[in-house]
């Protein structure tokens, strides 16, 4: 009995340290939630300008490639 | 990227101004967000392609055309009316288009389509030999103004052969749309194509106005009003200069052909056999033996002919929901277009508008807003079945009915123009529905000829209704021929509500599901 509630213990404890420190608590501020937001947004933002500088072959993969072989 | 990333400014601004909207729907238009990796390549020849396409739309433009025709040769009114509704009688060829695309491939057509386009526009270079023509046969007056002139019946015949390539091209493209790009993001796709039309269409008809003027005028309100004369340029500021402009819009449209260069349809050769299988097994019209002995162009002529429509009826008859949706459609076009000349005549004879207001409220002020809301509308339809996407288009177009019907009754114009830009909002639906909707009922082999039986439809309602709405405003109901055309579109409300019931199980689905994945 005393070693299962012993196990219990260590179990609880351990899973406790390994929640609170996964970043998957619930219990994120107003603030960490608005930066995550920002941070989202920004990445969008990132991807889009991406988008357009490959469809105008500012820096497209394959055109880097083929320099890289060409000189 | 990291590198251009830190150079470029335009991604410094905070998530939360609300440029940031701005800024992204502007740069939407320029690159490959929200496209597919498979497709990208061939996007980009046709997105390159788009933006110059929209200057042929801008110099061909029905009315602006029939303007020409009417001021600079002089034509009568039978000539203008057919300007005008050339658009239409073009829908009317499109049956055949689409028989034809059903069994050939489309690369046939569409470089030597636009090729022949850009032809018929150089063409108007040599409108002086028709003037030329005029004086040494002479001309024949009209009864109501206007002289009947070799120059007049040429411009006509250009603009009408102009406008039946275009339409054929429009069908090739939408068959090469449906092969290649998927169901889940085509109207997204679709919605930067026809933004970039308008947008150059409206600037090559802005250029083309004040060129034919002389000057460029701007003016917003009391405060900027700025005036650049053209008159250093070759030709500007007299009734000819379309001669020159109409070729130049042909060069433009030649070096869109030339970004079309290696254009792929994503297994067209599958889909074309499958449509030749199933042409044999079906009860179809095709060659039979006793067809042999008729000489080679009477055989094609048959086969171009007899062969579209025979398929046109023979697919009507057989595919209920199609039967349907056009029916419903065909109520609701033509409540659409019944209010179109009323309009004009309304604008000009009720509330005595000047040219410029007239111009900005008929056009210019829809179609600025069919540009705001065409990516929205686009991905509603991505998202929504078509028939639910249909009710909501619906809605808007009765909504700026009632709205327009209430500015008549009030005489208040800034009403007229909320339910012209509600219109405008319908418009910019519409084109999803109008160009896209078939595939909801169609499968990939019989595609184009659906897009044919629909175009030839719009045609036949195209060619009937604005006169009949004409006459209707004239004789018979005087303004409240808006409330006609607001209970046909309230009908074919109904008609796709009651489809929705009992068709929309069987339909295609656009697949898309809830907007979850990023790319």
């Amino acid at each position: 009995m005393k070693r299962r509630l012993i196990t219990a213990l260590l179990f609880m404890v351990t899973a406790f340290i390994l929640v609170s420190q996964s970043g998957c608590t619930p219990t994120r501020s107003a603030a960490d939630n608005q930066r995550l937001v920002n941070r989202l947004l920004e990445r969008e933002a990132l991807m889009l300008v991406e988008d357009v500088a490959h469809f105008w072959m500012l820096d497209h993969p394959t055109r880097l490639s083929t320099w890289h072989y060409k000189q | 990227m990291p590198g251009l990333v830190r150079v470029c400014s335009i991604t410094r601004q905070g998530p939360h101004s609300s440029m940031r909207h701005v800024r992204d729907g502007f740069l939407w238009l320029f690159g490959y967000r929200e496209v597919p990796f498979a497709v990208r390549g061939l996007f980009r020849k046709e997105l390159l392609h788009m933006m110059l396409w929209g200057a042929v739309w801008g110099a061909l433009n029905g009315r602006y055309c029939g303007f020409i025709a009417a001021k600079s040769l002089h034509a009568p009114d039978e000539l203008v009316g057919l300007v005008v509704s050339s658009i239409a009688i073009a829908n009317l060829f499109a049956v055949w288009w689409g028989s034809l695309l059903a069994r050939h491939p489309t690369r046939r057509f569409l470089v030597p389509g636009i090729v022949v386009l850009s032809v018929i526009m150089f063409s108007f270079a040599a409108s002086p030999f028709f003037r030329a023509a005029d004086n040494w046969l002479g001309v024949i007056p009209a009864t109501e103004g206007g002289t009947w002139s070799v120059s007049a019946v040429a411009f006509a015949l250009q603009v009408m052969l102009g406008w039946i390539l275009v339409q054929a091209i429009n069908t090739v493209r939408t068959r090469l749309w449906r092969l290649n790009y998927p169901a889940s993001h085509r109207a997204r796709i679709m919605a930067r194509f026809a933004i970039w039309q308008v947008l150059v269409a409206v600037l090559a008809a802005a250029v083309i106005g004040s060129y034919l003027d002389g000057d460029l005028r701007l003016k917003l309100g009391r405060w900027i009003d700025w005036q650049w004369s053209l008159r250093r340029l070759p030709q500007a500021g007299s009734a000819d200069a379309y001669q020159l402009l109409f070729p130049v819009a042909g060069l433009l449209t030649l070096l869109s052909a030339w970004f079309y260069r290696g254009m792929a349809a994503r297994r067209e050769r599958q889909a074309l056999e499958e449509a030749h299988a199933r042409r044999r097994e079906s009860s179809m019209p095709h060659y039979t033996e006793a067809s042999y002995n008729l000489p080679g162009w009477v055989q094609t002529l048959r086969a171009g002919v007899f062969l579209g429509l025979g398929e046109a009826r023979q697919l009507l008859r057989t595919d209920g929901a199609f039967r349907r949706y056009m029916t419903w459609q065909m109520i609701a076009g033509a409540g659409t277009m019944l209010i179109e000349v009323p309009l004009i005549l309304i604008l000009k004879e009720r509330f005595n508008v000047n040219y410029a207001a007239g111009a900005a409220l008929l056009t210019i002020l829809p179609q600025v807003v069919m540009i705001a809301i065409t990516p929205l509308w686009a991905r509603l339809f991505d998202h929504w079945p078509l028939l639910r996407f249909r009710l909501a288009h619906m809605g808007a177009w009765i909504c700026s009915r009632l709205v327009l019907g209430v500015g008549f009754w009030m005489g208040s114009l800034t009403l007229v123009g909320i339910g012209l830009g509600l219109g405008g909002l319908a418009l910019a639906g519409g084109r999803f529905s109008w160009q896209l909707g078939h595939m909801a009922f169609s499968k990939s082999h019989n595609d184009a000829t659906y897009m044919g039986i629909h175009q030839a439809l719009t045609g036949v309602r195209g060619l009937a209704t604005p006169f009949i709405g004409a006459y209707l405003y004239r004789y018979l109901l005087g303004w409240h021929v808006v409330w006609l055309s607001a209970l046909m579109q309230a009908i074919s409300l109904y008609g796709f509500a009651r489809m929705r019931k009992y068709d929309e199980p069987r339909m295609n689905s656009n697949a898309a599901g809830p907007p979850s994945s990023p790319r």
